[in-house]
């Protein structure tokens, strides 16, 4: 945010109260910066029509009916995860096991907080018991464990939940059969999701196989809507592991497979039609195959895109301005990954561009004939100016020196006067500093005319000349 | 009386050349637009900015515009004073380049400017400011003053240092009088609904609390919303209103009065304006509430002089009455409504 926002920084109001703040333009989005958590909502799911959202790390598995099922050779671990995911920190994730062999030394079920083969949690079934299991450089370690009987052949749903230091695993069989294992430790705090098998007989294979839909649930950035899939399987995390562009926390969007696409949005964010608005946004990208896009959706279907970011790409900060169609009521803000890799999001705003325009009536007041005797000459409604605005503008006026024939004869700018029609108010002289004609509210789009009145006073001082005399007025209209 | 005659007639020459009569040009009128008309961004030293600006010619004939730099400041009422470029000691001109001094914009279209903005390694911390001002060339050389539209793009730039300090926020906000104002009766005379007007004269005055709210720090702040709340503990009318403040920006080592009125306020009223100004979200200067009181003396006036005048008639006739039935025939004339008792 660099570029466009105003420094956060401290407010000492009447030399005795801090407080921290920044100043900056209304934001029209909501929670901006992603850093107020919402509630919990489906974060990644997939039903395995295919392993495309899969990266099998170790072992092998072999897919079939929307299952997935372990190698499962005597001495090895089976590992897959979701690729891409491994900023997921707090959240649960929920998958069918199915155990095909059930023996002490063969563990399988849910990974979560996945960093490489040699370091992750499992929350698994084993014989006669439900495991929350730590890999830690390669050592397995169970860290907590209740007794359970899980059958060969019936299927159990297994949920593992991470918060914090807690690792928590349910299992819930046939019959309803429920045990809960929970362990507290902080050895990973953040890593992948996935699911694990490993079997520790050299000698016998043994496999489990894991059925759709796996899913994971976590909290979502609160204002935003939870993650819409629109190709394939992508995953969403409200992300609190790599430093944000500021604050702590950011929106990414991972996808495994080139095909992916997914978003997420805040829709019917009030707006006016004909207005200048300016979005912003900053993305980074990493691996990004297809585009990570920011992009403002009118409610008539008008679309602006922000940026199409691909590759890697530190953060960024991007910005653009478009004028809505004069239909529009509201303006979704999509956040959005086409293709593989990961694109974080944050820092969002959506504020009307500020504008102001001016229209003056005329080009030109022409005093014709005048002669001291009868001055002072009166100009009625010399000009109109009309300024136009969506926020508070003022208009002022400048002369741009005396009146001059051209000639080297002059006189001065003074003998010209201003006041605002209707107004009874005495005439200003024109000077060659602005001078303040009129300020005011929003005004689009009709705008607020300023209709002025000139008065010219020429004395027998003032000098003759065969050339007419002229001066310019400079009208200018600003947003102050 | 000869040399008055002279310089008579050469005025008239002068000031006549190509029209006759005072008359507004019959030009088609000039209309343009600047977006964004306000630039605000903070950077560091040594960092390289740029942005775009567009200019809108909303007109049906082309113009052609100039494009120029110059510094500015803001008057407490809000009137942009332009100087030239790298006077003022914060002025962000010296390090501002634009992609062009002259954009030719067709007729209902808009052209755009690139300006660049190098910040020096040297640059002091602070706030530092700069204007483009998009000025219409277009010239009508026949009348005695021309005119020329301009907008004008503001920009605050907050230089920091790279860590991010360095720019302090610092404000307060004073008001300064609660004014209670009616319309005159010339506008009654020059309005379009008289009765309404009329009526506005007699019962509806306006409120305005003239807030001043001064930059001490040494980066500009923005008041994007907040306003002053007009509560009565007393009214004859309607019992308060909310007014917003104006979406301005407050450059350092500046003071600017922001009025908030309401309109239609109680004919008779004893209240208070308590004013918020928010630089953002959720924070906001403090501004002590000031009280005000509504009375409506012309009403009183209108009211009462008539009055006045109707007791005193009746007084005063009521003591002729009684004066013309004790002293007989000192009446100057007889009044249609009593008898003399002198008839016969």
């Amino acid at each position: 945010m660099r570029l466009t926002a105003v420094a956060a920084c401290a407010l000492l109001v009447g030399g005795c109260l801090l407080l921290p703040a920044a100043a900056r333009a209304t934001n029209l989005i909501a929670n901006p910066g992603f850093e107020t958590a919402g509630a919990s909502g489906t974060m990644f799911s997939d039903t395995l029509p295919d392993m495309a959202a899969w990266q099998v790390t170790s072992g092998n598995y072999t897919l079939a009916g929307g299952s997935i099922t372990s190698q499962g050779s005597g001495s090895s671990d089976d590992l897959a995860v979701v690729r891409n995911s491994q900023d997921y920190q707090d959240g649960t994730l929920t998958l069918t096991a199915v155990p095909l062999a059930v023996a002490p030394q063969l563990t399988g079920g849910a990974v979560v907080r996945y960093q490489d083969a040699n370091d992750f949690y499992l929350c698994g079934l084993t014989k006669n018991a439900l495991v929350v299991q730590r890999r830690l450089a390669g050592n397995d370690q169970t860290i907590a464990s209740t007794s359970y009987s899980p059958a060969a052949g019936s299927s159990y749903a297994l949920t593992a939940t991470a918060t914090g230091t807690s690792i928590s695993c349910k299992a819930v069989g046939p019959g309803g059969a429920t045990a809960t294992a929970t362990a507290t430790d902080g050895s990973f705090a953040s890593g992948m999701i996935g699911v694990g098998a490993i079997n520790s007989n050299p000698s016998q294979t043994r496999q489990m196989r894991f059925s759709q839909p796996v899913t994971m649930t976590a909290a979502g950035p609160e204002s935003w809507s939870g993650l819409t899939v629109a190709a394939g399987r992508p995953g969403m995390i409200l992300d609190h592991v790599a430093p944000a562009n500021s604050g702590a926390s950011y929106l990414q969007l991972f996808g495994g497979s080139g095909t992916f696409a997914g978003y997420s949005q805040q829709a019917s964010i009030a707006a006016a039609g004909g207005s200048s608005y300016t979005l912003t946004a900053a993305i980074r990208t990493d691996a990004v195959s297809g585009s990570a896009r920011v992009l403002a959706i009118e409610s008539g279907g008008t679309t602006t895109t922000l940026a199409s970011v691909s590759g890697t790409t530190a953060w960024t900060v991007y910005s653009t301005t478009f004028v809505t169609q004069p239909g529009t009521t509201s303006v979704t803000v999509r956040l959005r990954l086409d293709g593989s890799g990961r694109a974080s999001f944050d820092d969002l705003a959506l504020a009307i561009t500020p504008s102001v325009s001016l229209a003056l009536s005329v080009g030109s007041v022409d005093f014709g004939s005048v002669d001291p005797l009868s001055s002072p000459f009166a100009q009625a409604l010399a000009v109109n100016a009309t300024t136009t605005s969506n926020t508070n503008w003022a208009l002022s006026v400048q002369g741009t020196g005396n009146f001059a024939d051209g000639t080297g004869k002059t006189f001065p700018l003074g003998r010209l006067g201003w006041r605002v029609n209707g107004s009874g108010a005495s005439f200003t002289p024109f000077t060659t500093t602005a001078q303040s004609v009129a300020t005011g509210a929003a005004n689009t789009p009709a705008g607020t005319g300023t209709p002025l009145d000139f008065q010219l006073q020429v004395t027998y001082a003032d000098p003759s000349s065969s050339q007419p005399f002229q001066t310019t007025l400079t009208y200018v209209a600003t947003t102050p | 009386m000869r040399r008055l005659t002279t310089v008579l007639i050469l005025a008239a020459m002068a000031l006549a050349a190509g029209s006759s009569s005072a008359a507004a040009s019959s030009r088609p009128p000039i209309s343009i637009g600047v977006a964004p008309s306000k630039l605000q961004a903070n950077l560091v030293p040594g960092q390289h900015y740029t942005t775009d600006l567009d200019l809108y010619n909303k007109g049906a004939s082309p113009v052609a515009v100039d494009v120029y730099l110059q510094d500015y400041s803001i008057s407490s009422d809000s009137a942009v004073v332009f100087s030239q470029p790298g006077t003022l000691a914060t002025s962000a001109a010296p390090w501002s380049t634009l992609s062009t001094d002259v954009l030719h914009v067709p007729a209902r279209t808009r052209r755009e400017v690139r300006l660049s903005v190098d910040v020096p390694q040297t640059a002091a911390i602070g706030t530092h400011t700069l204007a483009v001002v998009f000025r219409s060339r277009q010239t009508n050389t026949d009348g005695t003053v021309e005119y020329r539209p301009a907008v004008a793009s503001l920009m605050a730039a907050g230089v920091q240092n790279p860590d991010g300090s360095g720019l302090v926020l610092r404000g307060r906000a004073v008001t300064r009088s609660v004014d209670v104002s009616w319309i005159g009766l010339s506008d009654v005379w020059h309005a379009s609904d008289h009765t309404g007007a009329l009526m506005d004269w007699l019962f509806h005055p306006t409120v305005t609390a003239n807030v001043e709210v001064q930059n001490t720090g040494n980066t500009f702040f923005n008041i994007i919303k907040g306003g002053t709340a007009f509560t009565t503990s007393f009214a004859i009318g309607d019992r308060g209103q909310l007014v917003t403040a104006p979406s301005y920006t407050i450059l350092p080592d500046s003071v600017r009065t922001v009025r908030m009125s309401w309109t239609g306020a109680p004919t008779l009223a004893r209240g208070s304006a308590a004013t918020r100004i928010y630089y953002n979200d959720t924070s906001y200067l403090p501004v002590q509430p000031a009280s005000y009181t509504v009375i409506p003396w012309h009403l009183f006036t209108v009211v009462g002089v008539p009055l006045v005048l109707l007791v005193g008639w009746r007084v005063v006739r009521r003591r002729r009455r009684h004066r013309g039935s004790r002293g007989g025939g000192r009446s100057a004339a007889p009044s249609p409504w009593m008898s003399t008792g002198a008839g016969g």
